[in-house]
């Protein structure tokens, strides 16, 4: 890769490096398997940024890559945890917080529960990606998607409100 | 509004603060800088391609071998069952090499985790029946070997009694070997290599692996 290809990719990563984190912390469940697929993530974009059409959307091919890396590696490492032991990964055991941090560590739990794929649909959601992104992303359709999406959320819902009404 | 978009703020908001990663980020740049980092989705490429050369050559070779054994008909079956057996392999390990060549990292998630589930349950098949058909395919490789290397017909040499009692060790092989290695892994139970091990030739692998493909398709498919 020229250097300035090498400046151009150092730039776009940091520009969309939070969503990789997200994605790391998404599919890894301790912090060793987090570091190591955040780096097999960063080593595959490298790898494939030569083959990059710049007049495509960089986030898109990101994501297709940062994702399918994601999911054959957390395949690789064990099968899907039952929901439970994903609760249980996702929550760091952190003190409670205010009511918002509480409901946002459920729904870290509730993600860290999906299967892989439903998974990469709620983190692209959560990042804000248009419907016709997440569906050119995933290889769904925008109608998938947003059946989808919107079953997840009444699970959300109905989640926190069985807490709500235990705590 | 709905809980999923009230809390994507606080989500964007705490991927700010998942730091812990930066410093890897940072020394990942600067080791691919220096092209010392690999690893690939295609890493499972390379051991299809081998044995889809190898299962040509030993095709043709048992071709050439049965020509030579006309007459004798218990090393034609024997070719016979090998080169069966060599087919079979190569027809799969074909169907591999096309499946990892066309794996694109950069296309659609749900596509490309569909093509490498049906590359994983292909490699755990393949795995599974070589693992279990390899004490029945002892003899008539041991036939062969004996007839094209050294000249000897085992059949002659060692007569039926020893034939037939090989064959029936090799079926009993089967049930012993995975009794054996349910205990091995009982007794290495930390070891990961020998719970794989069994899980393939259980076949639990295959049937995960095949459920993965399942909850794929559905994935895949527009939901009711």
């Amino acid at each position: 890769m020229t250097v300035s290809g090498q400046e151009t990719f150092v730039a776009l990563v940091r520009e969309h490096g939070r969503m990789l984190v997200q994605i790391s912390h998404a599919y890894g469940w301790t912090e060793d398997e987090r570091k190591d697929l955040h780096q097999e993530v960063l080593t595959q974009l490298w790898k494939a940024f030569p083959s990059y059409d710049l007049r495509r959307r960089f986030s898109t091919w990101m994501y297709r890559i940062a994702l399918n890396v994601a999911i054959s590696s957390s395949r690789r490492r064990r099968e899907h945890l039952p929901l439970e032991d994903a609760a249980a990964a996702a929550d760091p055991g952190e003190p409670r917080g205010s009511e918002l941090e509480q409901r946002l560590r459920s729904l870290r739990q509730l993600v860290a529960g999906l299967p892989p794929l439903e998974r990469a649909l709620v983190l692209l959601y959560l990042d804000e990606r248009s419907q016709k992104e997440i569906a050119e992303v995933l290889g769904i359709t925008e109608s998938n998607v947003s059946t989808r999406i919107h079953r997840i959320k009444q699970r959300l819902r109905d989640r926190m409100s069985v807490e709500g009404e235990g705590s | 509004m709905n809980e999923l978009d009230e809390l994507r703020d606080l989500w964007r908001e705490q991927g700010r603060s998942l730091d812990e990663l930066r410093e890897i980020e940072v020394a990942t740049l600067a080791a691919l800088k220096t092209e010392r980092l690999g690893g690939s989705l295609r890493r499972w490429a390379w051991l299809p391609a081998f044995e889809l050369a190898a299962g040509i050559v030993a095709q043709l070779w048992l071709v050439q071998f049965i020509e030579g054994v006309l007459g004798a008909p218990l090393l034609v079956a024997s070719g016979i069952a090998l080169f069966v057996a060599a087919l079979v392999a190569t027809m799969v390990a074909a169907r591999q090499v096309f499946l990892a060549a066309t794996v694109d990292p950069a296309g659609p998630v749900a596509e490309v985790q569909d093509r490498l589930e049906q590359l994983r349950t292909l490699r755990l098949w393949a795995t599974r029946w070589t693992l279990l058909l390899s004490p029945l395919l002892w003899t008539p490789l041991a036939l062969v070997l004996g007839r094209a290397m050294f000249g000897v017909d085992l059949q002659r040499a060692v007569g039926w009694p020893w034939l037939l009692a090989n064959l029936a060790v090799g079926y009993a092989a089967i049930p012993l070997g995975l009794r054996a290695l349910a205990r091995a892994s009982r007794r290495w139970g930390a070891s990961a290599a020998w719970q794989r091990l069994r899980e393939d030739v259980a076949g639990r692998s295959l049937a995960r692996a095949r459920r993965s493909l399942e909850e794929i398709a559905a994935f895949r498919k527009e939901p009711a």
